[in-house]
């Protein structure tokens, strides 16, 4: 496992997901997100500063998330896309689902903005 | 061209991953595209890798996998051996393709698909004496916008677009 989840606000995490995103931590990435989703938890950024390999799984993942958030107003938001993360972002046209911001500073303040604009309760 | 044999499936992601990871430092001087690829490259062998690693039957002691990796006229060509059981590789692009349009889509189950998306002229067979052989280019970079994807979110994220 080596990503790790840092909470930012009563509603936001970042996840720093290291080295990889694969088929070895997929699920264990998927139920640290859904524990953080039972406590309120709406909005993830992802970082994949220095990440070497985000695989089909770990994608698949990723859009599981994606489907459990978005009829409760949440949103998954990549930030800091390594060239490789880059490649599968590109060759899997997912970047028509999740914006991409060049820091975690800066889609943090987006997602903070975004928050304060509407409720992030239970559908 | 550059060859590697694993014979260790326990930790054979990782031993690719440096390889690739030497190889894309590397090539740090060469020219765009070779960089690209090799990224490419990197994504469609760790998913044929990670298939063998969670699903293949090693019956021949010791099990091996032989990566062979060359720049010719085509592009960047893979050659993939190993001693594995073999499966029936148009069976599972079917069932892939055809779970694509269930329901709830499954989060696993997309790694040829994603094989796919990265590789052009892939060929899978078995070579006789137990050996599989799996050979494919890398496509160069392409503008795939209007590709159908293996993942119904960007689909519909397209058809609102």
């Amino acid at each position: 496992m080596s990503f790790s989840v840092q909470k930012t606000s009563p509603t936001t995490v970042v996840v720093h997901i290291g080295k990889a995103l694969d088929f070895r931590n997929a699920a264990d990435f998927k139920a640290s997100c859904q524990e953080h989703t039972r406590t309120g938890i709406r909005y993830f950024v992802l970082d994949f500063t220095g990440t070497g390999i985000l695989d089909s799984t770990g994608l698949g993942v990723i859009f599981s998330l994606y489907r459990q958030l978005t009829p409760i107003g949440g949103q998954v938001v990549f930030a800091s896309v390594s060239r490789p993360v880059q490649v599968v972002v590109q060759l899997t046209r997912t970047y028509k689902v999740f914006r991409q911001f060049p820091t975690v500073e800066a889609a943090f303040e987006n997602l903070e903005r975004t928050s304060a604009g509407r409720p992030t309760g239970t559908a | 061209m550059r060859e590697h044999t694993f014979h260790e499936i326990d930790g054979v992601i990782d031993e690719v991953h440096g390889l690739f990871d030497g190889w894309v430092r590397e090539s740090a001087s060469a020219a765009n595209g070779e960089r690209y690829g090799l990224l490419v490259m990197k994504l469609a062998v760790h998913e044929w890798i990670a298939n063998l690693v969670q699903h293949a039957s090693f019956k021949v002691q010791p099990p091996y996998i032989r990566l062979v990796i060359s720049l010719n006229d085509a592009g960047l060509h893979c050659l993939i051996e190993d001693n594995s059981e073999g499966f029936d590789f148009h069976a599972q692009i079917e069932e892939q393709s055809r779970r694509l349009s269930d329901p709830v889509p499954s989060e696993r189950g997309r790694g040829l698909l994603m094989m796919l998306a990265c590789a052009e002229d892939l060929v899978y067979e078995a070579r006789g004496n137990g050996v599989q052989h799996l050979q494919f280019v890398v496509n160069p970079p392409v503008d795939s916008d209007n590709m159908p994807s293996f993942f119904p979110a960007v689909n519909r994220a397209s058809d609102q677009a």
